[in-house]
């Protein structure tokens, strides 16, 4: 077995940690990925530390990125675009395309950790994204923070003192056919919004949800700092619509006020959409040569995977980056076993 | 030098690590249904397995999950052929009615010490797995006789005898309350639902009530969805319901915290109820707590813990990997990803029959910079650090001895640090190295006791 090839198809973080455990274990692995870096999304995102680690595991996907690097057994191969894969008896024939032009690499299993979409918050027109400045989404304060280092509104350079996240944006949400739940958002958004909590103090946050979702253990502790937290609003509604009228500064929403229970307007400086994920819709003819089926939810079904071949991470349906490292090596384990089972 | 240990630095010569042969052996232990898939993960990669657990018969490692065998479909495609791939491995030593009581040594080398009739054995293994099932305990407020916490209800039916289509009196109306304390655990909102709509199926009135209802968990959304559809009702509640004994049963009172106005609340009164099952706070099972003290695995209440982002099933310790509860109580599918995970995790240190640390360098503290600001001590991912009274400049005074501190401050422990460098980036007194082992006694043990 530990002549074995595998490739894996995504070099996003469940790519890195199957390629990772895969050359560990002795086995030959090359790692396909379409963009010229390895990462994934999980490489725009930023610690969320405050005065203390708050476990958003963005700091192991970054050591693993760089680990894998390293690691001799893996062959890279970056900027190239997985187009199909071809199975012939125990041989597997993955096609790319990039630049230099058409090529194939054979292995004895397949791994497919091609990812998830961010949610185009452009599809909720009534939150204005792409229209007002000062409406992010979770991946632009996540860059924000990661390359900056602190928040700011995007219309003026200034931090800003009232924010709004508005979670489940593109998740949850039957409208458009998306009935499934994110996953990483409510402990994105909390963490975030507690760094900017941190770095100004004068700020308020103001949560919009349906559910909070813990993530991982001691979860309980992050909530209970923004529930403890003076400054910190918990609102248990999803708010509509953002506006602005003009010739006036800020973003207007109408808010539920929890004590009246009436419908009040509120002006917020920034306002933070929850984005949550999508299938790789670009991977539909990928996923046709593999056989494999879309889940319920739209994901892919693991279960319809031909054999030799595998899914890690997001592919599969939303995971966090813990969750996704946990799938990786569930998965290799499994690839471990057919391999096995094959010599 | 007694109760002194002298820290011989060689700050910038890699040592040569060798490499040794080890035995592919594991040994898991526990009591957690997640044992047998920690065990045939292992064994189907040709290691060889010592199970330890406590039962007579090994179909008892999964009775807990009969209840939810019979409302969901993929806890018993997942588990319900393992005890018999298990007893039929044989690459798997099944020790029933045995307890692990000790266990000591190092990735490697360790050494297990299980009592089984009455008799002590001795098993040497390189690598050990630990998953136990906590102790479920109804919290305080909801402690009377009227009320069950999930195990004791789910365990009241015998499934295997035909699941509720058997049941005499199945459960008129009955009520799930979740998030009562712990509001970071997904299984009771994944069990309420997917069992309290196999009960719905029975024409039982189903209502569950918690903070936040976890819909992160695969399909849960669409389920959440279809479950309201099919007439389960869910409550949203700040403050806890309370409960007394009402009409024909039990009634339970709180405010839906979904209603719009807190002036104007609307209060919701379910009664006669003749179920109310609770979420308990699961404690850690004491044999668990024992081993984890006795690995010197750092813990908080007993879990496996604090430890910052850490890799899931990973412990502090090299070649101890954990699951079941002993990791974090789990809904069984996710619990099954987490064990297969640390199955992996196991593998990697004992699969390919080589020992090699693994680790080339590990931090060190200058004590004579270190402010004790304890930056380093919360943010290590491998709890790694302490704070320690040190006599004199790279001397430090082990615990219990009796001569006097000059100063306290940060110590490394070699023995955990994974030497990722964290703690050095992020030290303001800048106290911090990565240097090749320091510490040759560390090294000679780590060597010496594999022979
Ligand atoms: C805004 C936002 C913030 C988040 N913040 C956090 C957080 O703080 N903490 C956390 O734990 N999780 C967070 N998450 C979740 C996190 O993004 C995912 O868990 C993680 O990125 C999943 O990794 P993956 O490898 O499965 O997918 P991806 O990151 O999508 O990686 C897939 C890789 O495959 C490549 N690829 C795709 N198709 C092909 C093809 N055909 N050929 C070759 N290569 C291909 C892609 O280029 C990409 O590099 C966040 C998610 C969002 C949306
Ligand atoms: S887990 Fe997140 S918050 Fe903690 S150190 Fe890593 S990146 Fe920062
Ligand atoms: S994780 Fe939170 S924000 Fe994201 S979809 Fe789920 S409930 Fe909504
Ligand atoms: S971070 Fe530096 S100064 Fe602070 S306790 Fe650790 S070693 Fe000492
Ligand atoms: S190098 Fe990493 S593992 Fe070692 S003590 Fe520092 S933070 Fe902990």
């Amino acid at each position: 077995m530990s002549d074995a090839h595998v490739i894996v198809v995504g070099g996003g973080i469940a790519g890195i940690a199957c390629a990772d455990e895969l050359a560990q274990a002795g086995l030959k692995v090359t790692l396909i990925e379409k963009e010229q870096e390895i990462g994934g999304w999980a490489a725009d995102y930023c610690c969320k530390a405050t005065d203390q680690c708050n476990r958003c595991f963005v700091c192991v996907s970054d050591k693993e990125r760089e680990g894998v690097r390293a690691t001799s057994g893996i062959t890279l191969v970056t900027g190239a675009q997985v187009s199909g894969i071809e199975k012939n008896d125990s041989d597997y024939a993955v096609k790319i395309s990039r630049a230099a032009g058409a090529e194939e690499f054979h292995g004895d299993a397949v791994i497919l950790a091609t990812g998830f979409t961010p949610f185009d918050a452009r599809k909720k027109g009534e939150y204005g994204y792409g229209r007002y400045a000062d409406v992010l989404t979770g991946l632009d304060l996540e860059r924000m923070l990661r390359e900056r280092g602190n928040a700011f509104k995007p219309s003026n350079g200034m931090p800003p003192k009232s924010v709004a996240f508005i979670q489940c944006v593109g998740s949850r949400d039957d409208s458009i056919g998306h009935l499934y739940c994110s996953k990483a958002c409510c402990a994105y958004a909390l963490r975030m919004a507690r760094v900017i909590r941190h770095q100004n103090p004068e700020s308020e946050i103001f949560f919009f949800y349906m559910d909070i979702q813990p993530a991982g253990r001691l979860f309980d502790e992050t909530l209970k700092a923004c529930e403890e937290d003076p400054n910190f609003h918990f609102i248990r509604a999803i708010p509509s619509k953002i506006y602005q009228y003009t010739g006036k500064p800020g973003l207007m929403m109408r808010v539920l006020n929890t004590e009246t229970g009436d419908l009040e307007e509120q002006f917020f400086d920034m306002v933070v959409l929850s984005i949550g994920m999508e299938p790789r819709e670009e991977n539909a003819v990928v996923w046709e040569s593999a056989g494999l089926r879309p889940s319920d939810e739209g994901f892919l079904d693991p279960g319809s995977a031909e054999e030799g071949i595998f899914l890690a991470g997001a592919v599969s349906g939303p995971k966090d980056i813990e969750r996704s490292i946990m799938d990786a090596r569930q998965t290799v384990l499994r690839t471990l076993q057919y391999l096995e089972d094959k010599s | 030098m007694s109760g002194r240990q002298a820290v011989l630095r060689i700050p910038d010569v890699k040592p040569e690590l060798k490499e040794l042969e080890i035995p592919r052996e594991a040994v898991v232990s526990g009591d957690h249904p997640v044992i047998l898939a920690m065990a045939d993960g292992l064994a189907s990669m040709g290691i060889s397995v010592t199970l330890v657990h406590p039962f007579g018969e090994i179909e008892e490692i999964v009775a807990p999950l009969r209840g939810l065998m019979e409302a969901d479909d993929e806890v018993s495609r997942k588990y319900a052929f393992l005890t018999e791939k298990v007893s039929n491995n044989k690459s798997i030593k099944v020790m029933g009615l045995s307890t692990l009581v000790a266990v000591e040594g190092w990735w490697g080398n360790f050494t297990a010490e299980i009592l089984q009739d009455g008799k002590l054995a001795t098993v040497k293994a390189p690598g050990l797995a630990l998953a136990y099932r906590g102790n479920p305990k109804v919290p305080e407020a909801f402690s009377t006789d009227d009320v069950k916490g999930f195990s004791e209800f789910l365990g009241q039916f015998d499934f295997r005898k035909g699941g509720m289509k058997k049941v005499p009196n199945p459960v008129k109306r009955i009520a799930f309350v979740l998030d009562v304390e712990k509001r970071d655990e997904k299984w009771p909102s994944v069990t309420a639902l997917r069992f309290g709509t196999y009960l719905k199926e029975f024409g039982s009135q189903v209502y569950i009530l918690c903070r936040d209802f976890k819909v992160s968990v695969d399909d849960m959304e669409r389920e959440y969805r279809m479950a309201r559809e099919a007439g389960v009702m869910i409550f949203k509640y700040e403050d806890l319901p309370t409960i007394q004994k009402g009409g024909q049963g039990i009634r339970l009172t709180f405010r839906d915290a979904s209603a719009v106005s807190r002036e104007k609340p609307l209060e919701v009164t379910l009664e006669d109820l003749d179920a109310v099952v609770v979420q308990e706070n699961i404690l850690p099972a004491e044999e668990q707590v024992e081993l984890l003290a006795q690995l010197r695995i750092p813990s908080e209440g007993g879990f496996v813990g604090p430890n910052n982002p850490q890799f899931t099933g990973r412990t502090a310790k090299k070649g101890v990997v954990v699951g079941g509860d002993t990791w974090y109580p789990e809904y069984p599918t996710d619990a099954m990803t987490t064990a297969l995970s640390a199955s992996q995790e196991l593998f990697k240190w004992v699969g390919k029959g080589t020992y090699k640390i693994d680790v080339e360098r590990v931090a060190e503290v200058d004590p004579s910079k270190c402010a004790t600001c304890l930056t380093c001590y919360r943010i290590c991912p491998h709890d790694s650090i302490r704070v320690e009274r040190y006599g004199e400049r790279n001397v430090y005074i082990t615990a219990g001895a009796k001569e006097g501190p000059t100063w306290e401050a940060a110590r490394v422990k070699v023995e955990t640090c994974n030497g990722c460098g964290l703690c050095a980036s992020e030290c303001p007194a800048k106290a911090i190295q990565l240097v090749y082992y320091p510490d040759m006694e560390v090294y000679d043990f780590l060597e010496g006791n594999l022979r």
